[in-house]
């Protein structure tokens, strides 16, 4: 009986030792890692990303355009919840627009482009493009959710009879950020989509490249609004 | 009474393993686009031609996305400031110079 006992506790053991432990170890490993992460990225302040925004307006003074353009086609900023919504509906009709096309513009590609090597070219650019659309679009909707979680947040405090008008006035501008993000998006994609029309590629790509730095601008900015709003968070709950 | 005692830490280290394996990624999700941004595959004609020229296809795996796809789930401050911290901006546009050189060729 003390046999067998010894025989699969021994078993046991190695069934631990060789599958469970380094588990655990990876496992702790992972935590660790992901730990040094978020301790060694740093969060960019206002002031800093304003002072690099600044500097690079003062390097290159034609960005001053491209500041002036971001102000003009800030189109939701301060914009209520309903006209938000509304401008949601209408960019959802653009967007399906846009992959309409998107998709004419793949089925006439090689009865309209007969050289191949030109083929390759614009193929293998807007194969790059949407890879970084790609990014783009995550970044997005990282902030999407993040920004439902503080929403989130903030109606429980609601639930426990804090004030939170301050707080509801930020998200809310937040919101709008992230919608116009969207909506740059949906320009960026429709620019690279036409690149296959075979068309003036250079300056589409000109065109979609501004459009690109303006939206890693307002993905900085909404960075940094939801940022204000951790801070605000933070202050209503001390 | 010794036989009690191996079964018992035997149970709580696999217990243990358990919890370690399983809990960890508990409060993570993963993200998810519309799914509008296959790129248009290439002919075989059309990669030769591109061997040709020396310039390589892009590759659809990207360590960028992967990161930016993991999230927490939960709404705790110190949760969302973390997925905040972690968001990397800098290189989303990185892409940007290789393009206009794909179409230095034309």
């Amino acid at each position: 009986m003390n046999k067998k006992l010894v025989s699969s506790s021994i078993l046991a053991v190695a069934f631990i030792l060789t599958t469970v432990a380094p588990a655990v170890v990876s496992a702790a490993d992972h935590i660790v890692s992901l730990k040094k992460q978020v301790v060694e990225k740093k969060v960019i302040e206002d002031s800093e990303f304003q002072a690099k925004v600044l500097k690079k307006f003062k390097d290159k003074p034609r960005s001053l355009k491209v500041l002036k353009k971001i102000k003009r086609k800030r189109l939701l900023h301060k914009a209520k919840p309903a006209e938000r919504k509304k401008f949601r509906k209408d960019l959802k009709e653009r967007k399906l627009k846009i992959r309409k096309v998107g998709k004419k513009h793949r089925a006439d590609f090689r009865k309209k482009i007969k050289s191949s090597k030109k083929r390759a070219y614009l193929a293998t650019a807007h194969k790059r493009a949407f890879k970084m659309l790609r990014r783009f679009r995550f970044a997005n909707a990282r902030y999407s959710h993040i920004i439902k979680r503080i929403e989130r947040r903030i109606k429980k405090l609601e639930a426990n009879d804090v004030d939170t008008a301050s707080l509801v006035v930020l998200l809310e501008e937040a919101k709008n950020l992230q919608a116009d993000a969207e909506d740059k998006l949906a320009s960026i994609k429709e620019r690279y989509e036409s690149l296959l029309t075979g068309d003036a590629p250079k300056d589409i790509a000109t065109a979609a490249r501004a459009l690109a730095h303006e939206l890693k601008g307002d993905l900085k900015g909404l960075h940094a609004k939801v940022i204000e709003i951790i801070r605000a968070l933070k202050a209503v709950k001390k | 009474m010794n036989k009690k005692l191996i079964i018992l830490i035997v149970i709580a280290i696999v217990l243990i393993g358990a919890y370690f394996m399983f809990s960890n990624d508990s409060n993570k999700e993963i993200l998810n686009i519309e799914d509008d941004l296959a790129a248009l595959e290439l002919t075989d004609e059309e990669k030769q031609a591109l061997a040709d020229e020396g310039i390589e296809l892009p590759s659809d795996s990207d360590p960028l996305i992967d990161e930016l796809q993991q999230v927490n789930s939960s709404d705790e401050v110190s949760d969302i400031e973390a997925d905040l911290s972690a968001t990397n901006l800098d290189d989303l546009d990185a892409a940007l110079d290789g393009i206009d050189n794909d179409l230095l060729g034309l």
